[in-house]
Formats: structure tokens, C-alpha cells, sequence
């Protein structure tokens, strides 16, 4: 491409040899993307949880001492049979025989096999085996079913719904010993008073691959129970649901949307680019370059072990805003450079735009960065990794962009000279005139603007709904809804209930505590939202009804606790009793898809309702992972105002170093301000609680929005040094950056409010709400910070406008 | 009282009519006393699934323990062995008929029973039952009468009576080779032992159709025993408070009346 080369400008050696410098980027590429093929998706609850966070650990512990078993639900809801029939039976039977097949499935429970002891005739003998009083063995009509499940202590919610009109198959898994011993063993190093950790690093190691094994077995045996299942459907409605059922839909959905919504979003940038530049070749070079930045990206990842999770289902998307971001200032600059010197070569021009761009892009992917590392400091774990992923990101974005662009536009044949698109022209000019003529009625605007909007702030709330996560018309949504409705809840709350020191040692528990025990399951499953409980108290219930009716004296309860079989005790009752520990476990499933649910007021109210019934805070403990997701959601307001403390500290800080001036600076953090303050307030005013994903939409937005901000001040600043006053400095800055913001801002718009059509609904608020942020961003950076540069330059920067103007 | 009567249960009787008015006797309004129940449950307005009450004064405790220390010898060196070996050579059928056998044999006392308590049709239904199982069933092999005719087993004794006619349980008492026991409830084991039906036949015979069906009635707890002796760290204290608390909730909480 070595052609006539105008005297005044001079190719960068950069460009010299731009087909060599594509071969090294391919194979880079090729490098990078065979790697990402290794890039994996985890969602299970876990990854949204820190390590550090003290509930997550007492919950690991209590984990240990209960060793509850993990399990799935099956409901099973018969369209067109009773649901005591014969039918139902042998549907029941033949799942659970195909299910039970799977290798790591320990059980399947059904109203086939759990035992119904009201049927073992001739009393209770303690050396009977439960296991002969079954529908399956011991054949109870079938008429007789509905009366013997009806109020049942035990299946009541867990195998049969109250409406009986469905059953549910709890399908669970055997523990991984190996897990547990190194689980076991980290737990012991925790309690030392100074834990080694080295040997503690060391278990986390060994732990991991045992880990992402078990969730990658997990995911396909849900996929193997879905197929059992399916040609079921056909007389019954067959639902999965439990919290790795959950996980699963999560993975599946973070899956889908990466690259459905990546791709739905390449297409339409590819359009809106073709209608603003009217030319293919300015939709193919942005498509290559995001192509090759995500996929590089990705292989990042894969390489660095980042795995994506239910935060950063979106990371695609927004990393091909983030550059095409960049590509359009770029093409925006090649178009003016080209415009100006029509006869230039190719590489010239490439040369030119690089000279422009490189500072302001560097700056912005600098400013973005800060608001993705700002989301390092929110404390919550997969926040922070979601920031970490997200720079990396933006670097590679930056610097693929740079290193793509150029040399690509080297190689292209040289354009006719196009002028930007009369709406465009029309609208930027309109805007420009408007500040130049009344700057001060532009700012007054904004601050009306800022403070109605902002107002909403005050009633932001904090809440996460796992099931709603998943758009109610979806199926997802249906089954788990249904399952956590009628089969008692999704997600797992632990009351842990300390026994005192009793007078007889002999003695499981005295009743007097088993009462209150009772007294306080009894309380805590009135609230709302409060599914199915369980513990001692269920048995105690059972072993009253057989008694008829009469209550067991804790002498029986003890003598029955020690007579039955060493493993049937286990299993009955040691995941609810810890004879060690003296503890009991009263295990709550939260209904999660529970409408207008407050997290906080239900644990409030346990609190509550332990109090009136005077039973002391230091006698029990809360945990699982419903209070471990409490304790961070409580922590996302200190999270919240962190993160965006940390990016307008770091974005002033940013301006400072770029414009050397503090004024400059003050003035460029206006339209970022406005534009995070409107959404936050608009959240607050429609109601959209800030969850995991909503609270890293401010910081993102701010990351984004400032890119103009830069823009848009350099150029200013430029114009004002070639001498132009600060009037015609505004409205020329219009006329060149003016477009790449709008024309950005366009395609990040319609990018992310495809997000709308996603079934996640955290895409949705996050697709909206960061493209009115973004929109409003541009409003405030094309209108109110104008205005400002106008009267802060005029009335006391003159002096400093004289400083710059030497420069040239 | 029989000439047969052995001296020592007159003793006992005496001790046990003393005892009714005995301090160690809890008074009736203290039964439902509040503090039985926890603090918590009496907040709301459930039924408690479990119940405990206080320990009582053991004044016969040395010689319950002596009694205490002999049966457990005989337990774990006879009757656990011998129960143990009996579960395992007789098969469940045969152990269920014979303990059916056993089982009519006692209906016409618990019939008795139930007409000295004024419940009439428990009475005639434990009289039904007999005569039903003798016939139809067999001499009492089979149970026809609960299988065929839906009549449900209701037994009912001697100490149930006394306590109807308001007698106390007076001091705890570990009977030789039986175990856990009251006053009342002993003198209840004498007069039921006198009256059963198997009295008809001569001693020894009698006495060998008695011991068999106390053994076959606790043969498949004997193991059990053996475990809670084994898990307890004061067994005697165990198994006293285990029966008198039975007792106790016996009382709060008579069983349901019969269901047709």
C-alpha cells in the first residue's frame, strides 16, 4: 500500500507493514479462541457467595455436623387421572426405578416407599422395619390414601401437596466423602486460633476440582432426570425443582443469553451501523473488531480459569458495546480526517486517526476500567470477579480496536468523502445552538431534571428472588414456581436450636425443649414466605399420632432414639440432631416466588417471634444459604455507595491527570453525576430492587458514559487551543465528536434494549437501565456540559484558554 | 386376698395404702401444674408432642437398686439370651399365633376390667373377641376377630381399676425378673396373676403358662434393653424415670375412647 504520500502528514511506522501485523493478530486469535472453547459456566448459589462471609461459613459448618443430603424435587401433577390411581403408581414406579439408576442418586422417596406407619397393625414393634408398612409392600387401598397423606406431619408439602392434587418424588444424592473429609478438615484449621493457611490453600485446591467435577455431574444428571421425565408429559405434568434444578435453569440461561443476546446485539449494531455510515465496510470493521476482542477475551478467561456466572451472563454484550464504542470514534475521526484531505492514502489517513484517537481511547478504556474495578470493592464475590472480567475486557477491547483498526483502514481503498447524516447534523446543530444561546436555561434544566429524578433514591430497596429471576410467561419460571408453592419453598434456612445441659445425660433432649422447639416451628412457619419446616418436632408429631394421640414422655422419645437401627437413626434423624454438638436443626424452605416478599422483615420477624416466646438469641443460630444471601443483599447499599464513591473518585482523579484542571474537572463530573443519579432514582421510583445484578448497572453505566464526557471535553479543549472561542468551540466540537457520541450512543441503545426480549430478567433491567443511563449520559454531555465549559471558560478561564493556546 | 397370696405382696399392699396419702405422691391439681410444659409452648395454644414430669422420690431406693442389679443379671445372662434365641429358631408367623394364643387368654380378664371400670362396651367387645378366637380362631391361634370383624384389641387390667377407684401409684418398685413397677401396679400384677383364666389349670402348669407369656410378651424388647442399659449412663435412673413418666402421661392423657 506503499502509494504517494502527502507532504504534510507521514505514515506511522505502525502501519508500515499492516498485512504482517493481521497474520500475527490471527494467529493470536486462533490461539485465544481455541482456548475459550475451555471458558465454563458456573451458577450454581455458591458462586454468588464469599468465601469469607461469616453466615457462609457457620452454614459450611452446620453443612458438617447435619450432613443433609442434597436432593431434587419431581412433581408430578396428573392431567386427566386422580391422583391416588393406579396410574399414578406405575408412573411413580417407573421413574423412580430409572432415576434411581443413576449412579450417584442414593434415593428416591415417593408415596410408594416412604413408610406409613399408621398402617403397621398390631402396634408398634420396636423391631419392626418401617419399611414393610408401604404402599408398594403393604398395599393400602387406594381410596384410603387421600386420608392417610391429609395433614401427615412428615409428607404433608414434602411428597403430597395440601390440595392433593399432586405428588412429588425427592430424588437424593449421596455426599462426596472425599469432599467432606477435606471440608472436615479445612473446618478444623479454621477453628485454630492463627489457621495455617498454606495447608488451608492447599484443601482449597484439592477441593476445587472435586467441586467443579460434582457440578458438572450435577448439571448432567438434571439433564438425564429431564429426559427420563419427558415422555411423561404426555399424562402429567412433570416438574424439576430443588435448588440444583435452579442452578441448572441459571446455567442454561446464562449460557443462552451470552450468545444468543451477543450475537442478537452484533446483528443489530451491524444494522444501525449501516444506516449511519451507509457503507459496508464500516459495519464489517467493527464486527471484526469485536469479534476478535470477545473471543480473545474469552480464551482470557478460559486461560485464567474465570468462569462466568449469573452477574456476568452479560459480559458479551457489553464488551461489544464497550468496542464498538471505541470503533466509531475511530471511524468518526477517519471519516473527518478523510473529509479533510480527500486525496490522502489510506495509511496516511489510518495514521491521522491513530495520532488523534490513541490519548482520548486510551483515557476512556482507562475511565471504564475504573468503574469495572470500582465493582472490585463491593465485596461480594462474584461482583467483584464480574469487575475483574470486565477490565480485562475493556483491555483487550482497547487495545484490539488500536491495533485492528489502523491496520485494517491501511489496507482499505481509499472512500469517497461522506458527510454525516442530516438528522444527525440537524440534531447536533440544533443542540449546540441551544447552549450557545442559553446555557444557563440548559443547566437549570438539568438540575431539574437531576432532582426529580434523584429524589427516587430514597426508595431503593434491596431484594433477590431467585425464581423471579426468570420471566413469569417462561417455563422455568412455571415449574419452579410450582414446585416452590406447592412443595414448600425453594431456598433452605436453618434454624439451629442449642439444647441446654440437661439433668439426665441419658436424656436425647428433654421436653421441655422439644416444646419449644415445637412452640418455635410452630411460630416461624406462620410467617410468609415460610414453606415447609422440618425437624424433631415432625417425628415427635408422627410419633404422636400413632400413640393415639397421646404425647411420648422424653424418656420414650430417648429409648426410640436409641433402640432404632444405628443407620435408620442416622438417616431419620441425623441431619436433624447433632448428639455431639447437642444441637438440633429445624430445616425452613423460604418460598421464594412469594409476591412482595421483604427478606429482611421475615428474618426480623424469626427474631420476633423467638423473643415473644422468650426464647434467648444466644440459644439459636440461623443459617444456609437464604440468611448468607440476606447478609450480602443487606450489605449491597454500603456496596452500592461504595462502588460509585470509588469510580467518581477514580473518574475525577482520571480527569485531573487528562485536563490538568480542577475546573475542567469539576465540570466534566456534572453529566455523570446527572445521569447515575437519574437512574438510581428511576429504580427507586418503579420499584426495581437493587439484587446482585441491578447494582452493577450505575457503575457500568458511569464507566461508559464518561468515555463521551472525554471525548467531548478534549475536543473542546483542542478547539479552544487552535484559538476558537468557547462559543465556536462548542459548536464545532458538535460538529465533529458530536457525531461519534450520537452514533454511539445510538448503537449502544439499541444493543442493549434487546436485552428486553431475554426470559432473565436481571438482562432486562440491566439492558434498559444502562441504555436510559447511557441516553441520558449523552443528553447531559451534549447539552449540560457544554453549557458549563461555556460559562465556567468564560467568566474565570480565560486565563487558562490563553495558557493552552500556545501549544499549536 | 387368696391363701395363696405370698406374704411379701401384703407387705406391699400395706405400704401402698399408706402411700396414698404419702407426701411423695404429687396432688392431682399439681398434674396439670403449668410449669410441666415449656415456657415457649404455653405461649401458644398447642398440644405438647412430648411431656416430661419431675422425678419423684424413690423411698424404696435400696431396694429397688438390689432389685434392679438381680434382673439385669438374669436379663443379660438369661432371658436377653433366651429371647434372642427364640426370635431367631420360631419364625414371625409362629410368634404372632402364639402370642394370639396369649392374647385371648387375657380377653375375659380384660373384659372383667372393663366392666369394674363401668365401660361396658369395651367389656363385651374383649368377651366378643374371646369368644370369636377360641372358636373361629382356633383356640386363639388366629385373630379373626380383629381381621374378620374389625374388633379392635382393648386391653385393660387390674392396675387400670385401681386407679379408676382413685387409688395411688404409690412408692416405684423394681420387681424381681419383671422390672420397673409401682405399688399398685404390683398389686395389680398379684390379683390379675390370681384371676387370669390360665388359673384354672393346676400349678405348676399355671405358673408355666404365666412365666411363658410374660416371656413372649417382652422377648422382642429384651435386645432393646440390653441397647439402653448399654447407651445410659445411669440405667437404673433411666428406666425408672422411663416408667414412671409413662405412668404419668398414662394418667394426663387416657387413651382415646374407642372408635366404634
Amino acid at each position: 500500500m506503499k502509494t504517494t504520500r502527502p507532504s504534510q502528514s507521514k505514515t506511522s511506522p505502525w502501519l508500515a507493514h499492516p498485512r504482517t501485523f493481521l497474520v500475527v493478530l490471527g494467529l493470536l486469535f486462533a490461539f485465544l479462541a481455541w482456548h475459550s472453547t475451555r471458558f465454563e459456566i458456573d451458577a450454581s448459589a455458591e458462586t454468588l457467595v464469599d468465601r469469607d462471609n461469616p453466615y457462609f461459613r457457620l452454614t459450611q459448618q452446620i453443612d458438617q455436623r447435619f450432613q443433609p443430603q442434597e436432593f431434587l424435587l419431581i412433581a408430578y401433577e396428573p392431567l386427566d387421572h386422580e391422583l391416588f390411581s393406579e396410574k399414578t403408581v406405575s408412573d411413580l414406579g417407573a421413574i423412580s426405578q430409572e432415576i434411581s439408576r443413576l449412579d450417584r442418586v442414593d434415593t428416591v422417596r415417593s408415596i410408594l416407599n416412604v413408610p406409613l406407619l399408621s398402617l403397621a397393625t398390631g402396634g408398634l414393634d420396636p423391631n419392626m422395619d418401617p419399611d414393610d408398612w408401604t404402599l408398594e409392600k403393604s398395599g393400602p387401598p387406594l381410596d384410603t390414601l387421600p386420608g392417610l397423606f391429609a395433614g401427615h406431619p412428615l409428607y404433608e408439602d414434602l411428597l403430597v401437596n395440601k390440595d392433593q392434587t399432586a405428588t412429588s418424588l425427592q430424588v437424593t444424592f449421596r455426599r462426596d466423602p472425599e469432599l467432606d473429609q477435606l471440608h472436615q478438615r479445612k473446618l478444623e484449621l479454621l477453628r485454630q486460633d492463627e489457621p495455617d493457611q498454606d495447608a488451608i490453600q492447599t484443601i482449597d485446591d484439592q477441593a476445587e476440582p472435586i467441586k467443579q467435577q460434582l457440578a458438572e455431574r450435577r448439571h448432567r444428571e438434571v439433564e438425564q432426570i429431564r429426559e427420563i421425565l419427558a415422555p411423561y408429559q404426555e399424562r402429567a405434568r412433570v416438574y424439576l425443582g430443588g435448588e440444583q434444578a435452579l442452578a441448572y435453569q441459571l446455567v442454561e440461561i446464562v449460557r443462552n443469553d451470552l450468545v444468543v443476546f451477543g450475537g442478537a446485539l452484533a446483528i443489530a449494531a451491524c444494522i444501525v451501523l449501516f444506516l449511519l455510515f451507509r457503507s459496508i465496510r464500516w459495519v464489517l470493521v467493527p464486527f471484526v473488531a469485536s469479534a476478535f476482542s470477545a473471543v480473545c477475551t474469552l480464551g482470557v478467561f478460559a486461560i485464567l480459569g474465570l468462569k462466568g456466572t449469573v452477574i456476568s451472563a452479560n459480559f458479551i454484550s457489553l464488551q461489544i458495546v464497550l468496542t464498538l464504542a471505541i470503533v466509531i470514534h475511530l471511524i468518526v475521526q477517519y471519516r473527518e480526517e478523510r473529509r479533510a484531505a480527500p486525496k490522502a492514502s489510506a495509511a496516511d489517513v489510518a495514521s491521522a486517526v491513530l495520532r488523534e484517537k490513541t490519548a482520548p481511547c486510551l483515557y476512556s478504556a482507562l475511565t471504564t476500567s475504573i468503574g469495572f474495578a470500582a465493582l472490585m470493592f463491593s465485596g461480594i464475590q462474584p461482583v467483584d470477579t464480574f469487575g475483574l472480567m470486565m477490565i480485562l475486557a475493556m483491555i483487550a477491547s482497547t487495545l484490539g480496536s488500536l491495533a485492528l483498526f489502523p491496520q485494517i483502514a491501511a489496507l482499505l481503498s481509499s472512500e469517497k468523502p461522506q458527510s454525516e447524516r442530516s438528522f444527525a447534523q440537524h440534531s447536533l446543530s440544533v443542540g449546540a445552538r441551544w447552549v450557545v444561546a442559553a446555557p444557563r436555561g440548559v443547566i437549570i434544566g438539568s438540575i431539574l431534571l437531576f432532582l426529580s429524578g434523584a429524589a427516587g433514591v430514597a426508595f431503593l430497596s434491596v431484594e433477590n428472588s431467585f425464581i423471579n429471576y426468570f420471566r413469569s410467561s417462561t417455563l422455568v419460571h412455571k415449574e419452579l414456581r410450582f414446585i416452590d408453592q406447592q412443595f414448600g419453598g425453594s431456598v433452605p434456612l436453618d434454624i439451629i436450636y442449642t439444647l441446654q445441659e440437661k439433668d439426665d445425660t441419658a436424656l436425647l433432649a428433654t421436653a421441655k425443649e422439644i416444646q419449644t422447639m415445637q412452640a418455635f416451628q410452630h411460630e416461624v412457619s406462620q410467617i410468609e414466605g415460610v414453606g415447609k419446616a422440618l425437624s424433631l418436632v415432625n417425628f415427635t408429631e408422627l410419633a404422636k399420632q400413632l400413640n393415639q394421640g397421646r404425647p411420648l414422655t422424653e424418656y420414650e422419645l430417648s429409648a426410640a432414639y436409641y433402640t432404632v437401627d444405628q443407620t435408620l437413626r442416622d438417616s431419620l434423624f441425623g441431619s436433624f440432631y447433632s448428639e455431639p454438638h447437642h444441637q438440633a436443626r429445624i430445616s425452613l424452605r423460604i418460598e421464594d416466588s412469594t409476591e412482595d416478599l421483604d427478606r429482611a422483615v421475615l428474618i426480623d420477624s424469626i427474631h420476633q417471634r423467638a423473643a415473644d416466646l422468650g426464647i434467648g438469641s444466644d440459644t439459636y443460630q440461623l443459617s444456609n444459604l437464604f440468611v448468607v444471601y440476606q447478609d450480602l443483599l443487606q450489605s449491597l447499599y454500603r456496596s452500592q455507595v461504595l462502588t460509585l464513591g470509588i469510580v467518581a473518585a477514580g473518574v475525577f482523579i482520571c480527569f485531573l491527570a487528562i485536563f490538568r484542571s480542577l475546573r475542567i474537572a469539576l465540570v466534566c463530573m456534572v453529566p455523570n453525576v446527572i445521569s447515575i443519579g437519574v437512574v438510581l432514582g428511576i429504580m427507586g421510583w418503579a420499584g426495581i430492587a437493587l439484587d446482585f445484578m441491578t447494582m452493577t448497572i450505575a457503575s457500568v453505566a458511569m464507566g461508559i458514559s464518561v468515555d463521551d464526557t472525554i471525548h467531548y471535553a478534549h475536543r473542546y479543549q483542542k478547539e479552544i487551543s487552535h484559538g476558537h472561542s468557547p462559543a465556536d468551540a462548542v459548536k464545532r466540537t458538535h460538529r465533529s465528536v458530536g457525531y461519534a457520541m450520537l452514533y454511539t450512543t445510538i448503537v449502544i441503545v439499541t444493543g442493549f434494549s434487546l436485552l428486553v426480549f431475554s426470559d432473565f430478567i436481571p438482562s432486562v433491567w440491566f439492558g434498559l437501565l444502562t441504555a436510559l443511563s447511557i441516553s441520558i449520559a449523552l443528553l447531559a454531555d451534549l447539552l449540560t456540559l457544554p453549557a458549563l465549559l461555556l460559562l465556567f471558560s468564560e467568566d474565570k478561564g480565560s486565563s487558562e484558554g490563553a495558557a493552552t493556546s500556545t501549544t499549536p | 386376698m387368696s391363701p395363696k397370696t405370698p406374704s411379701l405382696s401384703l407387705l406391699l399392699f400395706l405400704s401402698c395404702l399408706v402411700a396414698v396419702e404419702v407426701p411423695g405422691q404429687p396432688a392431682p391439681d399439681q398434674q396439670s401444674s403449668p410449669d410441666l410444659s415449656s415456657d415457649a409452648l404455653r405461649q401458644t395454644d398447642l398440644e405438647p408432642t412430648v411431656v416430661e414430669y419431675p422425678e419423684e422420690e424413690d423411698t424404696l431406693r435400696p431396694f429397688n437398686k438390689a432389685i434392679f442389679a438381680f434382673n439385669h443379671v438374669t436379663r443379660r445372662f438369661a432371658i436377653t439370651p433366651l429371647s434372642k434365641g427364640y426370635r431367631r429358631i420360631v419364625p414371625e408367623p409362629a410368634r404372632k399365633s402364639i402370642g394370639n394364643v396369649f392374647d385371648t387368654a387375657q380377653a375375659p380378664l380384660s373384659a372383667l376390667h372393663h366392666g369394674l371400670q363401668g365401660n361396658g362396651r369395651k367389656s363385651l367387645s374383649s368377651l366378643k373377641r374371646f369368644g370369636i378366637n377360641l372358636t373361629l380362631g382356633v383356640a386363639g391361634v388366629f385373630d379373626p376377630a380383629t381381621q374378620r370383624f374389625g374388633i379392635q384389641k382393648t386391653d385393660t387390667d387390674f392396675d387400670a381399676t385401681l386407679r379408676q377407684y382413685g387409688m395411688g401409684r404409690g412408692p416405684y418398685l423394681v420387681i424381681p425378673f419383671i422390672g420397673a413397677s409401682d405399688c399398685r401396679d404390683t398389686l395389680g400384677l398379684i390379683g390379675d396373676s390370681l384371676l387370669h383364666p390360665f388359673s384354672i389349670f393346676d400349678r405348676p402348669l399355671s405358673t408355666q403358662l404365666k412365666v411363658t407369656d410374660a416371656f413372649q410378651e417382652n422377648a422382642p424388647f429384651a435386645e432393646n434393653y440390653m441397647e439402653l442399659y448399654r447407651e445410659t449412663e445411669d440405667p437404673y435412673r433411666f428406666f425408672r424415670n422411663f416408667y414412671e413418666q409413662g405412668q404419668r402421661r398414662d394418667e394426663d392423657y387416657p387413651t382415646e375412647p374407642e372408635q366404634n
